[in-house]
């Protein structure tokens, strides 16, 4: 369920659906403000209204990439944009020449074929997290005759206009005092003796700076730990009082004492758990019986135990029908970058 | 409050413990896990992990202390096997740190010959040309003690690359050597394939002893049943039936070829995947089928061998020798305009992305195609290509006299098709089609049909 989007995912709907408008459409703001959960829905929404007969739907990631200052970077940024181009083409079917020089353009003339412009597709290129990445995806996009009758949609940290002039753009900076209210109210809802007065609702917000991950970890720790809200936001402040930059850090770091102190979890169950995302890049999911493997731990039940936690502390996440389990990109910086 | 502690302020914060619990089991088991997926997994689901694999790779270096270098060279020599099938596009990350990890191993007195051989490895797929290729080979060499295991490992993979760049005496005597210098149960319980698959392309391929080539083709192929248990002989055993199969196309005994290439195929298939060698082996198996007039089953496989191409980042000639497949398909069918068209549109190709070799490649071929045709007058401008693609290449880059003395060799590929030596007396053709599984179902088989 989104909360605050009610005025924004019509806009981004009407773009999409309407065949004249623009071919590139951007939704930028910072990271963890829900751009891709709001790109999500859109897509939902309105690709079939649009007439779009395929979606693909690449993360870029491109940047983690950039880690060790040793490795020249801009040489691995187009390593990763050309094996998602590649990527496209596999999801849309579309068959390509896979050789470095000549795949963008073996892309773009495939999708303006005739059989192709005839099913138009809809090609979302998510976390274009760096200045980079975007002018990558960007110079591509607008020189070649990829678009229309197909979409393409951005999701960037940074506003893309500056590279391209003609991109439709929605910025979204996470949920308003309203949407925090009612995503703490919906998160706190199936739980009996669990009260969210407005003084708590107001710390939340302040912490939380609107960013949907902090307000369900500190809600779901609340309800975990059994505490009211107000104390677990006590406990992030900084030891002025102040709620600091590094609220999510503190935040996190009270979910992985909790997690640790739950019963049959403990600290090496809790640390192997977490870390085994940092096994695989940023954005990928771990199925069931990796994610046992690389937690290290010795029982099945005990990891059982784990990750069930942990997912009531919104930890990690389930995804495919909980058969792959994956990390916010906000946590795992805090577990693997830490 | 402190980023590296929390709570009572005395103890380590989560992320300082999370840090300090990537340590050496963390760490084998994830490069395990990934060592399974590059065995099990092929086509998309393969291609799907390079960025896992890449990942890796970095992270593994940003952290060289829990590394287990043997594990490390198995997962990158993995690592580059997949990465050269499908082609990411450069691996910049990778020669780093396999230099790192053989600096640590070096200084901890550690054997170096795995990570040595991995290097060589990389290297070749940037080019087979290559002197850091060459250094590293030398190195793994001098890292293993003569007479071991790894030292013949060192041997065949030097071997493989002195034939790559066509230095094909050196490669029989460093194969030689490796038969004097390892104890003789050793060598003949395992190593005598991978020596005598080596000698017998070196012999094939520069023209010198046709029978000899056969025979030790033939003594590798013997290691069959032994090479069910291991992929190392199996790769050795398809080679050596790909390039029978080549000696008897040689000698026009076409059902005799179609017969190796098939098993070469059915081998190079139970093989971790090798797109290259399979695309290679659709090639070939194209050439009999033409020479016998089935040219649907020829068209067949070409496409096989086109898609294939067209799964991976070709590097190498496989693409533009599949295009000049067709072109030679065309000529068979009597269709020579429409072949020097091809051929054309090949060249261009190889001179836009500036393979040079591959463009020497499509002027030899036109060259076949004249004089098979007679067009002699036609021949003096291509003759004149030649030189101009000569100056615009490697001679503008300073080398000539390699450039020169590589020309034989690449234009004896196309002057391969036109000779014919026969290494032994010629036997009828008498096929009824292509083997294959695809042309020829295993029930065909059974009822009679030709032998897959």
């Amino acid at each position: 369920q989104l909360f605050g989007t009610q005025e924004v995912l019509p806009r981004i709907g009407k773009a999409l659906v309407n065949p004249d408008g623009d071919g590139l459409i951007s939704i930028f703001g910072p990271g963890g403000a829900g751009k891709t959960t709001l790109a999500y829905e859109a897509v939902k929404q309105f690709a079939g209204d649009g007439g779009f007969t395929r979606v693909a739907w690449v993360s870029a990631k491109l940047s983690h990439l950039r880690d060790l200052g040793v490795i020249e970077t801009s040489r691995h940024t187009r390593t990763g944009w050309l094996d998602m181009i590649a990527e496209v083409a596999e999801q849309l079917d579309v068959r390509v020449d896979l050789h470095p020089a000549r795949l963008e353009e073996s892309l773009a003339n495939a999708l303006q074929s005739s059989i192709e412009i005839a099913r138009p597709c809809l090609i979302v290129i998510d976390n274009l997290e760096s200045a980079p990445d975007a002018q990558l995806a960007v110079d591509f996009l607008t020189r070649s005759p990829v678009l229309r009758p197909h979409k393409v949609v951005l999701t960037t940290r940074n506003s893309a206009r500056l590279i391209a002039p003609t991109v439709r753009e929605f910025a979204w900076h996470g949920l308003d005092s309203d949407a925090v209210r009612e995503f703490a109210a919906y998160l706190a809802a199936d739980t009996s003796g669990f009260e969210l007065d407005d003084l708590d609702v107001d710390e939340l917000i302040s912490m939380s700076g609107g960013i949907p991950l902090l307000v369900k970890v500190a809600v779901r720790l609340a309800v975990h730990t059994s505490q009211p809200l107000r104390t677990v936001i006590d406990q992030v402040r900084n030891p002025g009082g102040e709620l600091g930059s590094l609220v999510g850090q503190f935040l996190y770091e009270q979910s992985m004492t909790a997690l640790a102190a739950s019963a049959g979890v403990g600290d090496d169950n809790a640390i192997g758990l977490m870390n085994s995302f940092c096994a695989r890049p940023d954005g990928e999911s771990l199925n069931l019986e990796d994610f046992f493997e690389l937690s290290l731990i010795a029982d099945r039940a005990q990891f059982e135990r784990a990750r069930t936690t942990a997912h009531k502390l919104a930890l990690i996440r389930g995804v495919d029908g909980n058969r792959r389990f994956t990390i916010h990109p906000l946590l795992r910086d805090f577990v693997c970058r830490g | 409050m402190s980023a590296e502690m929390a709570g009572d302020g005395a103890s380590p914060s989560w992320a300082a413990r999370l840090r300090a619990g990537r340590r050496e089991r963390y760490w084998k088991t994830s490069t395990m896990l990934l060592l399974r997926d590059m065995e099990d997994l092929k086509g998309r689901e393969l291609r799907g992990k390079i960025k896992d694999l890449i990942f890796w790779c970095d992270s593994s270096v940003a952290d060289p202390e829990v590394i287990d270098a043997e594990l490390f060279a198995d997962f990158v020599d993995g690592m580059c096997r997949v990465v050269g099938n499908y082609g990411v596009i450069d691996g910049v990350a990778v020669e780093p740190a396999l230099r790192r990890i053989i600096d640590l191993q070096e200084s901890r007195r550690d054997t170096t010959t795995k990570l040595w051989l991995t290097l060589a490895r990389f290297r070749s797929m940037i080019s087979l040309e290559d002197d850091r290729r060459e250094e590293a080979l030398n190195a793994a060499l001098e890292s293993a003690p003569v007479g071991s295991a790894l030292w013949a490992e060192s041997v065949l993979a030097k071997a493989w690359y002195l034939n790559d760049i066509s230095r094909y005496g050196d490669a029989l005597r460093i194969v030689g050597r490796l038969r004097q210098a390892i104890p003789q149960e050793l060598y003949d319980g395992y190593y005598a394939c991978g020596a005598d698959t080596m000698a017998g392309v070196a012999l094939f391929t520069s023209f010198r002893d046709l029978g000899a080539a056969r025979q030790k083709l033939t003594r590798a192929c013997t290691f069959s049943k032994e090479a069910d248990d291991d992929v190392q002989l199996r790769r050795w055993t398809a080679t050596a039936h790909h390039y029978l199969g080549r000696i008897a196309e040689v000698d026009r005994d076409y059902p005799e070829a179609l017969a190796r290439y098939v098993q070469g195929h059915a081998l190079q298939t139970r093989c971790p995947e090798e797109l290259q060698s399979i695309a290679f082996i659709h090639l070939r198996m194209s050439e009999p089928l033409i020479a016998l007039g089935y040219f649907d089953e020829a068209e067949d496989h070409l496409r096989t061998a086109a898609q294939v191409c067209s799964d991976y980042a070709d590097y190498s000639s496989g693409r533009l020798q599949v295009q000049l497949g067709f072109a030679t398909l065309d000529v068979a069918k009597g269709r020579t305009g429409f072949a020097l068209q091809t051929i054309d549109a090949t060249r261009n190709e190889a001179r836009a992305i500036g393979y040079w070799r591959g463009e020497l490649l499509c002027l030899g071929y036109k060259c076949a195609v004249l004089l098979r045709t007679r067009s002699v007058l036609r021949l003096v401008p291509v003759l004149l290509d030649i030189i101009m693609t000569m100056r615009g290449g490697e001679l503008g880059r300073g080398n000539a006299a390699r450039l020169l003395l590589r020309l034989p060799t690449v234009l004896g590929v196309a002057v391969r098709r036109m000779s014919f030596r026969p290494s032994r007396p010629l036997q009828p053709a008498t096929t009824t089609g292509c083997p294959c599984r695809v042309h020829t179902p295993a029930d065909a088989v059974a009822a009679g049909g030709p032998s897959a």
